[in-house]
């Protein structure tokens, strides 16, 4: 899953990235608290002082509309989202977007599962259930209501690349 | 523990200062508008009732809502900070305004008659005679009020500000240690109360100094 | 000390046609009453008679509705601008007001300040008295009414016959010329009566002061008045000297009156 980021129409601090934010010291980025995005923006050096952390999105979405943040980052979903319900041609997508890059790579989330140690039957049986189910157009159908197609899926990507602790189960 | 502790400092530093900014915008409220409340003017009467009643009828959440993301629109803009000390301030006010209304109504017309019979104009009978007097019965709710004012701080996390409870909750997602987080939370919050307990404690005991309320004045 | 009727000197207090309502309830009815410097006039009546309604009047702490109330032969509640007769301001009040003083049933001492602070708080905030002025002046009121020890003590450490003295010096710090007392013996204990009485038994030698008091103590007003006013539903219906009210009254409602005070 990519990042995105809603600004104000025109996107008039031409904000495109991570690091765009962090090179305008007079920008300023809002973001939900506890979500993976406050840490893209620690890593790619965006200063406390311009971060704005909402306790979740609908108040993330008042701060935009209040002009209290001139960018709000979050997955691109979510902001696909917010975008959609909004409804506010004040706002738009920031385009085009390039997401974090951390470590020489461009940092993406992916979803998971996590399963208790002792359940290592439970996991095999899951894994493959859903190598047998995602990408069926049954699958595609069924996401395509919450505004997830082809794009968002991990493709040949595996678990063990991603995990690296040792303590990791998935 | 300790690696909590920068984050909590930095969460203690801005409830502390929400606490004692909104205390002090509080006291004039409280003050202007539980006077307010006793005017023979009806405007200014109705005025602080409007005040009074607003504030107390909706809650302070809303109201932060309302100062921060809202009044921007219409060209009113305070900055986090600012907008949290008078939400907060102005919330408690109204309560506090009660109390100032009820410990001035409390003192018996005769007091005033007493000034009036000796030439004090309503002023000085107000500042000499009455207030002196009603300060005291004040303290003790207003020490209640400031409690709860310090623990409404944690609703500030709604306009972006890093409070206490907003740091803990943040550690407590990043660790996932509930447990000590919360326990650490619970001991700062406790503190907190306890100073400011002790403080309106003190100035009870120093207002209330030589008198002695026993028996017919 | 002289009766009024063979007096020459004008009035110091003239109360005339003089009308107080509560509601629809009238309990000052058309009032005529003059009293003059240095006299000491005691109001007597029954409950509800309007005897303290006529002292509130007096100290401005009511309105009057009907008639006028002079002191000094200057008019309480009007006053006169650009020729013109407009209602009393603050200012005006404030002046006339400072001829007179009160003192309440219920002492009303300020229980935040010691008894010497309750004396000088008016002559420093209202006549803008010097503090150690003040005070000089304060400890000899306290010494004069027999309170010299119980300067620093609060209104809560004070018995109430030593409330009523420390009162009584309250109203004399501001030097009124007249004196009003509404019951001031009501309600204190019966053996702490007598020091109150004492004290105002030696305020009424003075010259300086006119004193008008409203009294339950038939004995005391026998002793000390240089008059009695009678009063019921808020009318005069008998003024006299004591001699006479108390001796043989002219009115039939007096003498039933006093005859149901006196053997109670
Ligand atoms: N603030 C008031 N509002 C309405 N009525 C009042 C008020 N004060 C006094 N009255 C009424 O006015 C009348 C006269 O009262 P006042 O206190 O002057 O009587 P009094 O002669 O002093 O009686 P007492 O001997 O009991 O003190 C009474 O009927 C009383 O009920
Ligand atoms: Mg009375």
């Amino acid at each position: 899953m990519g990042e995105a980021f809603i600004v104000h129409a025109g996107n008039p601090k031409n904000l495109h990235s991570y690091e765009d934010v962090a090179a305008n010291p007079q920008a300023k980025l809002g973001l939900v608290s506890g979500t993976m995005e406050g840490r893209y923006a620690q890593a790619v050096g965006i200063g406390n002082g311009q971060i704005a952390m909402f306790p979740d999105v609908p108040s993330a979405l008042s701060g935009m509309r209040a002009g209290r943040v001139d960018a709000f980052a979050g997955t691109a979903l979510t902001v696909q989202d917010m975008l959609t319900k909004a409804k506010d041609n004040g706002l738009e997508r920031a385009e085009p977007f390039s997401g974090p890059v951390i470590d020489g790579q461009v940092a993406i989330g992916y979803g998971a599962f996590a399963f208790r140690k002792e359940d290592e039957a439970l996991r095999q049986r899951i894994n493959k259930e859903l190598a047998a189910f995602v990408e069926t157009p049954e699958h595609l159908d069924a996401v395509a209501s919450f505004g997830f197609n082809r794009d968002q899926l991990p493709g040949p990507v595996k678990a063990e690349a991603l995990c690296h602790h040792p303590d990791d189960s998935l | 523990m300790v690696d909590y502790l920068p984050a909590m400092l930095s969460g203690l530093k801005v409830t502390v200062l929400l606490t004692l900014g909104a205390m002090a915008v509080a006291f004039v409220a409280a003050f202007a508008a539980g006077m307010a409340r006793l005017s023979r003017r009806a405007p200014v009467r109705g005025l602080a009732l409007v005040y009074i009643e607003l504030f107390r009828g909706t809650s302070a959440l809303v109201q932060l809502f309302w100062v921060y993301f809202a009044l921007p629109l219409v060209g009113i803009r305070f900055d986090a900070v600012t907008a949290g000390i008078l939400v907060l301030g102005l919330n408690t006010g109204a309560y506090g305004a009660e109390v100032v209304r009820g410990a001035l109504s409390a003192i018996p017309r005769e007091q005033y008659q007493a000034a009036w019979a000796l030439n004090l104009s309503p002023a000085q009978a107000l500042w000499r005679v009455i207030l002196p007097q009603a300060v005291i019965a004040m303290v003790p709710p207003a020490g209640n009020l400031a409690i709860e004012l310090l623990k409404n701080t944690a609703l500030v996390s709604l306009i972006t500000l890093g409070d206490l409870t907003f740091q803990a909750q943040t550690l407590r997602a990043a660790t996932l240690e509930s447990g000590p987080v919360f326990a650490l939370l619970l001991g700062i919050y406790f503190l907190l109360a306890q100073t400011m307990r002790f403080g309106f404690r003190r100035l009870e005991n120093r207002l209330a100094h030589g008198q002695d309320y026993g028996g017919v004045r | 000390m002289t009766v009024s009727a063979t007096d020459n000197k004008p009035a110091l207090i003239r109360i005339s046609r003089a009308g107080k309502f509560y509601g629809a309830h009238k309990v000052i009815d058309g009032m005529n009453l003059d009293i003059f410097p240095s006299e000491k006039v005691a109001l007597i009546g029954p409950s509800g008679s309007g005897k303290s309604t006529l002292l509130r009047l007096l100290m401005t702490l009511e309105k009057l509705d009907e008639g006028e109330i002079e002191i000094d032969g200057v008019s309480m509640w009007t006053e006169s601008m650009a020729g013109r007769k407009v209602p009393a301001g603050p200012a005006h009040l404030k002046a006339i007001r400072s001829h007179i003083g009160m003192v309440f049933q219920s002492f009303n001492l300020f229980p935040h300040m010691t008894a010497l602070k309750n004396i000088t708080l008016a002559p420093v905030t209202v006549l803008g008295m010097g503090k150690e002025e003040a005070r000089q002046r304060a400890v000899e009121l306290l010494g004069e009414v027999g309170l010299g020890h119980k300067q620093n003590a609060y209104p809560g450490q004070l018995s109430g016959g030593e409330k009523q003295r420390v009162a009584i010096a309250r109203a004399l710090a501001l030097r009124p010329r007249i004196l009003l007392f509404d019951e001031i013996t009501s309600a204190l204990d019966p053996e702490t009566v007598g020091e109150v009485l004492e004290v105002l038994r030696r305020l009424a030698q003075r010259q300086d002061i006119t004193m008008l008091l409203v009294t339950h103590q038939m004995h005391f007003a026998r002793e000390v008045a240089d008059r009695v006013v009678f009063m019921e539903h808020g009318k005069i219906i008998e003024d006299a000297a004591p001699g006479q009210i108390f001796g043989s009254p002219k009115q039939e409602r007096t003498r039933e009156f006093l005859k149901s005070v006196l053997q109670y």
